[in-house]
């Protein structure tokens, strides 16, 4: 069998079995268009027309093709038949083939008997060792350096894939670029968030704050009830003590208010500032006074003067402020300033202003703690006199813990 | 110094030396070149087929088994792109019908003698050109499957066995491809010549 084409190449390869050639084709539409009459096939068609009948016709003999199979696969089908009468080797040259094979291709190695024929059948197989085309050429070493050039192109791509990969996934090394944008995020965070932030919680602290002094005034106004509108008092004088020295036996002005808790009239917690780190909110034992200076949240009128402030006054005075920045300092030995707001509501030398409890029961916020009257809450007004004509207000007349208010309209609060 | 196996470049190559892999390359560039020409029928298809092996050789590296030998390896794999390439590519074979149409009481089965063939000799004066045109010709009109199973066989020198196992079909079905093989190569053979002579 031949295949009667006689180009080179992928023109004879064949997976899906033979077709028709141009010729066979035309023939055969025109075949069927006649109604397999080859005469009525027209004359440059006819010839071809007549073997495909021949071709039919030994389909009609029976070989196993269906009947009712459509005629194109009828003719595939015994065309691609004609594959199984492809040639075979005479049984000697199997036997010298065989022999050929197990000698590794020696023809040297096979036995005498077969040797003549395993020589022929190794002559023949040789032909595939002919040089192919571009092979002496010198193009072999080009196509090494091809190959290793394709297989880095791989290499590189599999390195951009694994980059990729990693960064769609979690386990990866941080670097120094990450670091800064997570970094950087978390400033303009800050910066956005923070001054919000701050300011809910200082708002916060204030309003808590606010809450204590008005349930504290509550306070104070069931004490004034109790004792004909005075105000907490524990000692009338400090008997020769500083009115600072906190936690002293009942020496000290913070003893004062501590009384407004140890009769009932109010809870420790109710004087404890949220601004105030130090503050503590809960009894121990027989207590009368705060521990320390630090755990006083609020200044309390100093009550050791002549004249004493009243619940009832018809001038609302000044009974409660947040903690004295001014006692604070002088307690320290520092230069005071008279003008700095409370520590409570942001700090020591940074405070906002400060909540005062009024003695009608009202709460105000003191942004400043010199009052519309022009007193300063934080010093009794000989001082605040004395202060104004220095040369050096800040320097002049430190607080020393034995100074009393001028009067009941004389707002001076500690500690 | 000692030349490094197959093996052990393959081995080197997964550690790292990437002088080795290029060993490989050199090394089969003209055998497996050969065979890749033979099996595809042209210069360029075989080029491509050859870097698409060594490609397969690189990804399938780490999980080649050192135990063994390595050109059954190469080889099996430039057959499997070879094929894939040449199925992508495929064309139907055309077939005249003016060629013979046996009559239903022939047996159709041809036998080949080669000792009836023209082959030259190895000492034969023969155009190294033509004779290789003639070559790739005969291998062409071969079917796929004996014709890669031809060049396996003796590009490599396998047995029978080794053949069976690198293409996991039974022995006696390698056997029996390769004897049709051979005839089926003789068979081209003895028509592009016949061919030639006539053209001349």
């Amino acid at each position: 069998m031949t295949d009667g084409s006689t180009g080179g190449g992928d023109a004879h390869r064949h997976e899906e079995g033979p077709g028709l050639c141009a010729g066979d084709g035309a023939a055969l539409d025109a075949l069927v268009a006649a109604g397999f009459d080859p005469e009525q096939v027209a004359p440059e068609h006819r010839g071809r027309a007549e073997r495909l009948c021949a071709l039919l016709g030994t389909l009609e003999s029976g070989d196993g093709v269906g009947a009712d199979a459509g005629i194109a696969d009828l003719i595939m089908a015994r065309i691609a038949g004609q594959d199984q009468r492809a040639p075979a080797l005479c049984p000697d040259d199997e036997d010298a083939l065989d022999a050929l094979v197990c000698e590794g291709f020696r023809t040297g190695r096979v036995a005498s008997g077969l040797r003549k024929r395993s020589e022929n059948v190794g002559a023949l197989l040789s032909l595939l060792d002919s040089p192919v085309e571009g092979e002496s050429d010198g193009a072999g070493e080009s196509l090494v350096e091809a190959t290793l050039a394709r297989v880095q192109r791989e290499i590189d791509a599999e390195e951009v894939g694994l980059t990729i990969e990693a960064r769609r996934g979690g386990l990866r090394r941080i670097g120094i670029p990450d670091l800064v944008s997570v970094a950087a995020m978390l400033l303009i965070g800050i910066g956005v968030l923070w001054p919000v932030s701050a300011r809910f919680a200082s708002e916060r602290e204030r309003a808590l704050c606010q809450a204590n002094f008005q349930a504290a005034g509550l306070g104070f106004g069931q004490y004034a009830q109790d004792y004909r509108a005075a105000l907490p008092m524990a000692s009338a004088s400090p008997a020769g003590q500083r009115w600072w020295e906190v936690g002293s036996v009942e020496r000290s002005n913070s003893a004062n208010l501590f009384m407004l808790v140890r009769s009932g009239h109010a809870e420790l917690d109710a004087l404890a500032c949220p601004g105030n780190p130090h503050a503590v909110r809960d009894m121990v034992g027989d207590q009368h006074d705060w521990a320390t200076l630090q755990n006083v949240s609020y200044s309390y009128q100093n009550m050791f003067s002549r004249e004493r402030p009243r619940w009832d006054s018809v001038m609302p005075g000044v009974i409660a402020v947040d903690r004295s920045p001014v006692v604070l300092r002088a307690r320290r030995g520092e230069v005071i300033r008279t003008l700095e707001n409370s520590p409570n509501h942001g700090g020591l030398g940074s405070g906002r202003g400060q909540n005062a409890l009024m003695s009608d029961g009202s709460v105000r916020w003191l942004p400043t703690p010199v009052l519309d009257s022009g007193d300063n809450v934080w010093l009794p007004r000989d001082l605040e006199r004395l202060i104004e004509g220095a040369t050096d207000p800040r320097r002049a007349a430190p607080l020393e813990g034995n100074e009393s208010p001028q009067g009941a309209d004389d707002a001076f609060v500690g500690p | 110094m000692s030349q490094r196996s197959d093996e052990a470049l393959i081995s080197d190559y997964r550690s790292g030396d990437a002088s080795a892999f290029r060993e490989l390359v050199s090394r089969y560039r003209e055998d497996l070149l050969r065979f890749l020409v033979r099996l595809m029928g042209s210069r360029a298809a075989a080029e491509d087929v050859f870097q698409e092996t060594f490609l397969q050789v690189h990804l399938s590296a780490g999980g080649f088994d050192t135990a063994r030998r390595f050109k059954p390896w190469l080889f099996t794999i430039a057959a499997n792109k070879g094929r894939d390439t040449l199925r992508r590519n495929t064309r139907r074979r055309t077939l005249d019908l003016s060629a013979p149409v046996p009559g239903p009481g022939e047996a159709g089965r041809t036998f080949i003698d080669l000792m009836e063939i023209d082959v030259p000799s190895p000492d034969e004066a023969l155009d190294e050109q033509e004779r290789s045109q003639l070559v790739q010709k005969a291998i062409d009109q071969m079917p796929d499957a004996l014709r890669e199973i031809l060049l396996l066989a003796y590009f490599q020198r396998m047995s029978y066995s080794q053949v069976a196992e690198v293409l996991e079909i039974p022995l006696g079905t390698v056997k029996s491809r390769l004897h049709a093989a051979v005839a089926s190569f003789a068979r081209s053979w003895q028509a592009v010549t016949t061919e030639s002579r006539t053209d001349d």
